[in-house]
């Protein structure tokens, strides 16, 4: 609800209004740590990224954090231990999956400063099976593409509880995503138990492999995506919210979030329909 | 009962040495019968007089003797009338317009020098004849356009109809169209306002000094008044603008006993995107209609409504739409030769709705607010020293914020209403003016304001109700229908205080306290009109604002210049903010997304206007700051709003050639607006993530624009009634790129393809109109 109303309007004006690349006369400022941290109940999937912010301006991307300690504990008193694998990403010493009930605490040292996190490790709902259908009425950029095909899922939601999940669909095992800025999430606040045929946001061609991995996320997940949303799609706060840092679950100030889901893949080869 | 306390609290101590009788009648414009609002009745040779009232009312109580009484108003011939007063008369005055052409258009004026001689500071009339020759952005004369150029108004960008006065947000002006309040003034997001100018009267801006008359916003009161329809002619007039047309009938019904009025106006822009074979349709209307009628001299009644609407419609399966419909039924009536009052009944109702048609993720989403109200509001003329107004104002509002609908079985939506809620608010208010002397005029009023938040509700206890990430709901307060969940009472002292130095200049000085009960849930600079509003509850405390205001007044060369000078230093406290990342579409929680805090705003106008002759219009330049302290928001650091523009500078002219050729300019400039601009970046998945330091901490480049507009009213033979009317103007000549908004993006070229390594970010600027020609051909018969 922020960049959408941007461009309504600007299509409205007829397309007379423009824009242009300009440079702003941006501050210096203190670097912040950002901690991206994933773990879900598959085997393979956990790891911890540390960097640092730059200079809005800056090239080269992030600055690593390579002097990173990470302890991981989960409410049992488990402890896991993580390895730099590469600079300022680090892979447990073990490979190991979360279970389904258990929370998560997350520890990263950095200089002597501590960045602590908490997330719970959620159950996610089977899904009962993905379809697709040719779109008839596809907007250009499909036609060119040719992804003429919409994927549709469906699922039983229970609605004792409300949920909140994070969506990622592959083409033929690659991430993607109709706008590169998109997160696909949802909440079943507003949605009935019965999902049939729910179209999804990434479009497929004839012979694709649709993947699609559901993953649960706490309420303190979905709050953090959803500002990351805003901010990633913020209009500089003119019929939007202005533009804030995400809310996230890490202490001390850092930037980032620390991820516990679980996780259900499924997938679908689009076949020729006649 | 309080009425009457006040009246016995304010009563005015006048020592009756001679017996003392009262002329008293209504103005009106001779041509159509329009009443005439701020005329000046001037007994000549004595400093003794008074204006009509917003519905053409005098009534002045002299002692007995002869007097020349003088009617002038500007635009109009200066009419005199001799009276022998030995017992109370009633005179109603025709003026005759000075203009023969076109655009003898009722203006709704004041007196020639009530620039310096009236205590009223802070208060600007507008002049829909001078807006309608003024350029217009698409051949459309818009009031709220020339509002905007105000001193001590400030505008957010071009393309909007949301306006901020003296450092108030966009949601404290209360936007009156016949006194029933519109809570959304904008057509296409704000490209244009509700306001057809062919049917307006006149408009009248209060920023500061406000009459204890008015309530319920913080910072401005726009009251809008429309025409009564002419009472002596069928009269049709209409026109044709490069996006919209506009078509008005009126007459009367019984010969100046009573008359009609009916308006329209639709924007064609549908029909081009037709043409175009675009599947996208937009368009706008309003409709106006109004019939007045009197029944001997004491009672008048008027009956108006308003109803206008957006509807857009993209690729066929997403839809939105939002309107106002208001509607006013107003009695005038004279109780007896120095008393009279209007009992005014209004509604007023405001939604939108969104729609997506689908049979999976089709759903309806509405949301409404509904308004009544009944003011009663009495105009008492003591004596020519003394005056008094006062009256109570009841409404009764209805916000149902939202509910999804799903359009079919198949949804995958269930219906969802987020809780309606209620809201009484009472109003008691009286001011008195006291001219001691010749040189003193003084107005002191009090509002008293009872709110009330009533069922049925229930409000929902948090463990923290700020907590807007762990949201624990503790216990649920249950209200039934008409029970007071809270109620606010709040006192509103108002002010207003003149001393005239001498004929042709003046000191003023004015203070007064506003209270808002009506919040608007939005978080951005502008406001759309998919936000919301909700009363004070519970949780949300009434906004409170004093302003203080002195100022400088002075004409020149007989009248013909005015200018003046006001400083201003206003103070709110618990404005309405909301926090960092607020999720205010359909929050179930949305209070612990509150936070409410203090703002001040303070600066300095200069205004030189000159109203009269071949050369009109004006020259403002106003300096101000406005400051937030937000508890919860920018790590709890004063931030400047958003809408803070420091320096302004607005030129407005008109030169009339001859009878055929007028030609007009407005030159804006407004110095750079604050806006939230990342400092640095990050990485976070496969995200390039802005790092926000600071709110409002950039700035966007200024605003200056400079406007041209001619005027041709053809010769025409006398005898012809078809009269026309050609509007040429110039949007923007110089093409400036004026900043609309910034965002940010991965750097990448013309076509989209990502430079760099995909981390590198770039700013890009908004802007909207380049250079735009546009005619509008207007005609009357």
């Amino acid at each position: 609800m922020n960049q959408r109303y941007l461009y309504i309007f600007l299509m409205l004006i007829l397309l007379t209004g423009c824009e242009e690349t300009i440079q702003l006369d941006l501050d210096q400022v203190e670097p912040k740590i950002v901690v991206e941290g994933l773990l879900t109940n598959r085997l393979g999937d956990q790891y911890v990224k540390i960097t640092k912010t730059v200079d809005f301006y800056a090239s080269g991307g992030a600055e690593k954090i390579t002097n990173a300690n990470i302890k991981l504990i989960d409410d049992l008193g488990e402890e896991y231990s993580f390895n730099q694998t590469s600079p300022g990403y680090y892979l447990p010493v073990v490979d190991f999956a979360g279970v389904v009930g258990r929370s998560y605490s997350l520890s990263v040292e950095v200089d002597g400063v501590f960045y602590q996190s908490e997330d719970q490790l959620l159950r996610v709902p089977e899904i009962d099976s993905l379809g697709y259908s040719l779109n008839d009425d596809p907007d250009q950029d499909r036609i060119d593409s040719g992804h003429l095909y919409d994927l549709l899922l469906y699922m039983k939601e229970p609605k004792e509880t409300t949920d909140y999940y994070l969506f990622k669909f592959y083409r033929n095992d690659s991430l993607t995503f109709t706008n590169s800025n998109d997160i696909y999430l949802l909440t079943d606040e507003a949605l009935s138990e019965s999902i049939s045929g729910f179209p999804g946001p990434v479009y497929y061609a004839e012979q694709d492999t649709a993947r699609m991995d559901m993953f649960s996320i706490t309420r303190n997940g979905y709050v953090y995506f959803s500002d990351l949303t805003n901010l990633l799609f913020n209009d500089g706060g003119l019929f939007g919210p202005v533009p804030a840092n995400p809310r996230s679950n890490m202490s001390n100030g850092a930037l980032g979030f620390f991820q516990v889901s679980a996780v259900t893949t499924t997938q679908v080869i689009l076949k020729k329909k006649n | 009962m309080r009425i009457f306390l006040f009246v016995l609290l304010f009563s005015p101590i006048v020592s009756w040495a001679q017996q003392k009788f009262t002329i008293n009648g209504y103005v009106k414009d001779a041509a159509n019968g329009e009443e005439l609002i701020g005329v000046t009745v001037l007994v000549q040779g004595q400093s003794m007089g008074t204006t009509t009232n917003v519905y053409g009312f005098y009534s002045l109580t002299i002692p007995e003797s002869s007097y020349i009484l003088q009617f002038s108003y500007v635009g109009f011939e200066t009419q005199t009338l001799p009276v022998s007063l030995d017992k109370n008369v009633t005179h109603n005055i025709e003026l005759v317009n000075e203009s023969t052409q076109m655009e003898e258009l009722v203006v709704s004026g004041e007196r020639i020098d009530a620039n310096v001689t009236d205590p009223q500071m802070s208060k600007r009339t507008i002049d829909v004849g001078q807006v309608r020759k003024l350029p217009t952005f698409m051949g459309e004369a818009d009031i709220i356009k020339t509002i905007q150029m105000q001193p001590g108004v400030v505008m957010a960008g071009e393309g909007s109809s949301s306006f901020f006065v003296r450092g108030g947000s966009g949601d404290q002006n209360l936007i009156l169209i016949d006194e029933a309040p519109i809570y959304d003034p904008s057509h296409l997001f704000g490209l244009f306002s509700v306001f057809n100018a062919d049917v307006l009267k006149g408009a009248e801006l209060y920023k500061g000094g406000i009459p204890a008359r008015y309530g319920g916003r913080l910072s401005s009161i726009l009251d809008v008044r429309t025409k009564d329809g002419n009472n002596k002619e069928i009269q049709g007039s209409g026109g044709i603008g490069t996006l919209a047309s506009r078509f008005m009938l009126e007459g009367p019904i019984r010969k100046e006993k009573s008359s009609f009025l009916i308006s329209g106006r639709r924007s064609y822009i549908d029909a081009f995107l037709k043409l175009a074979n675009n599947d996208n349709s937009v368009f706008f209307y309003d409709i106006n209609a109004k019939v007045s009628w009197k029944y001997g001299n004491k009672n008048r009644f008027y009956t108006a409504f308003y109803s206008g609407r957006d509807r857009f419609d993209i690729d066929n399966n997403f839809g939105f739409e939002w309107g106002n419909a208001t509607g006013t039924f107003r009695w005038n009536h004279l109780y007896n030769d120095k008393l009279f009052s209007n009992l005014s009944i209004i509604g007023s109702n405001f939604d939108y709705k969104l729609q997506i048609n689908d049979p999976v993720q089709g759903f309806d989403w509405t949301s409404n607010l509904q308004q009544a109200s009944i003011h009663y509001d009495f105009n008492y003329y003591i004596s020519p020293k003394h005056e008094m107004n006062f009256g109570y104002q009841l409404s009764g509002r209805r916000f149902s914020p939202g509910t999804i609908t799903p359009t079919s079985s198949t949804s995958a939506f269930q219906s969802l209403a987020q809780e309606k809620m209620y809201a009484i608010d009472q109003g008691v208010y009286a001011d008195y003016t006291q001219k001691p002397n010749d040189r003193i005029s003084i107005t002191y009023g009090l509002r008293l304001s009872i709110f009330q938040n009533i069922g049925k509700a229930d409000v929902i206890l948090y463990q923290d109700p700020r907590d807007n990430v762990n949201i624990t709901r503790i216990d649920t307060l249950s209200y039934e229908p008409w029970e007071t969940v809270v109620s606010y009472i709040n006192l509103e002292p108002r002010f207003l205080f003149l001393y005239q130095l001498n004929s042709f200049s003046s000191l003023k000085a004015s203070y007064n306290r506003m209270v808002q009960n009506t919040h608007l849930i939005s978080s951005g600079t502008l406001p759309l009109p998919f936000n919301t509003w909700s009363p004070s509850n519970y949780y949300l405390k009434p906004q409170v604002a004093d302003q203080y205001a002195i100022g400088y007044f002075r004409n020149f060369k007989d009248n013909r210049y005015e200018f003046s000078t006001e400083a201003f230093y206003k103070d709110i406290d618990n404005i309405t903010d909301f926090a960092d990342n607020a999720q205010l579409f359909f929050n179930t929680d949305l209070s612990t997304e509150y936070r409410q805090g203090t703002s001040y705003a303070y600066g300095i106008e200069f205004l030189a206007e000159k109203k009269r002759g071949q050369l009109t219009g004006f020259l403002s330049y106003t300096w101000s700051k406005v400051i937030r302290d937000i508890p919860g928001v920018n790590q709890d650091l004063e931030f400047v709003a958003n809408y803070d523009r420091r320096n302004v500078v607005n030129l407005a002219l008109l030169y009339e050639l001859n009878p055929q050729w007028t030609f007009g300019t407005t030159f804006n400039y407004s110095s750079p607006r604050p806006i939230t601009m990342p400092s640095g970046s990050y990485q976070y998945n496969t995200y390039n993530v802005d790092y926000i330091t600071e709110r409002n901490g950039y700035s966007l480049p200024a605003y200056h624009r400079l406007d041209l507009s001619a005027t041709l009213d053809p010769k025409q033979k006398r005898e012809r009634k078809w009269k026309s009317q050609w509007v040429f103007s110039i949007y923007n000549v110089y093409s400036r790129k004026n900043p609309f908004t910034i965002y940010t993006r991965t750097k990448q070229d013309k076509d989209g393809n990502i430079i760099g390594d995909g981390t590198e970010k770039e700013a890009r600027l908004i802007y909207l109109f380049p250079i735009l020609p546009s005619v509008t051909y207007n005609f009357k018969f």
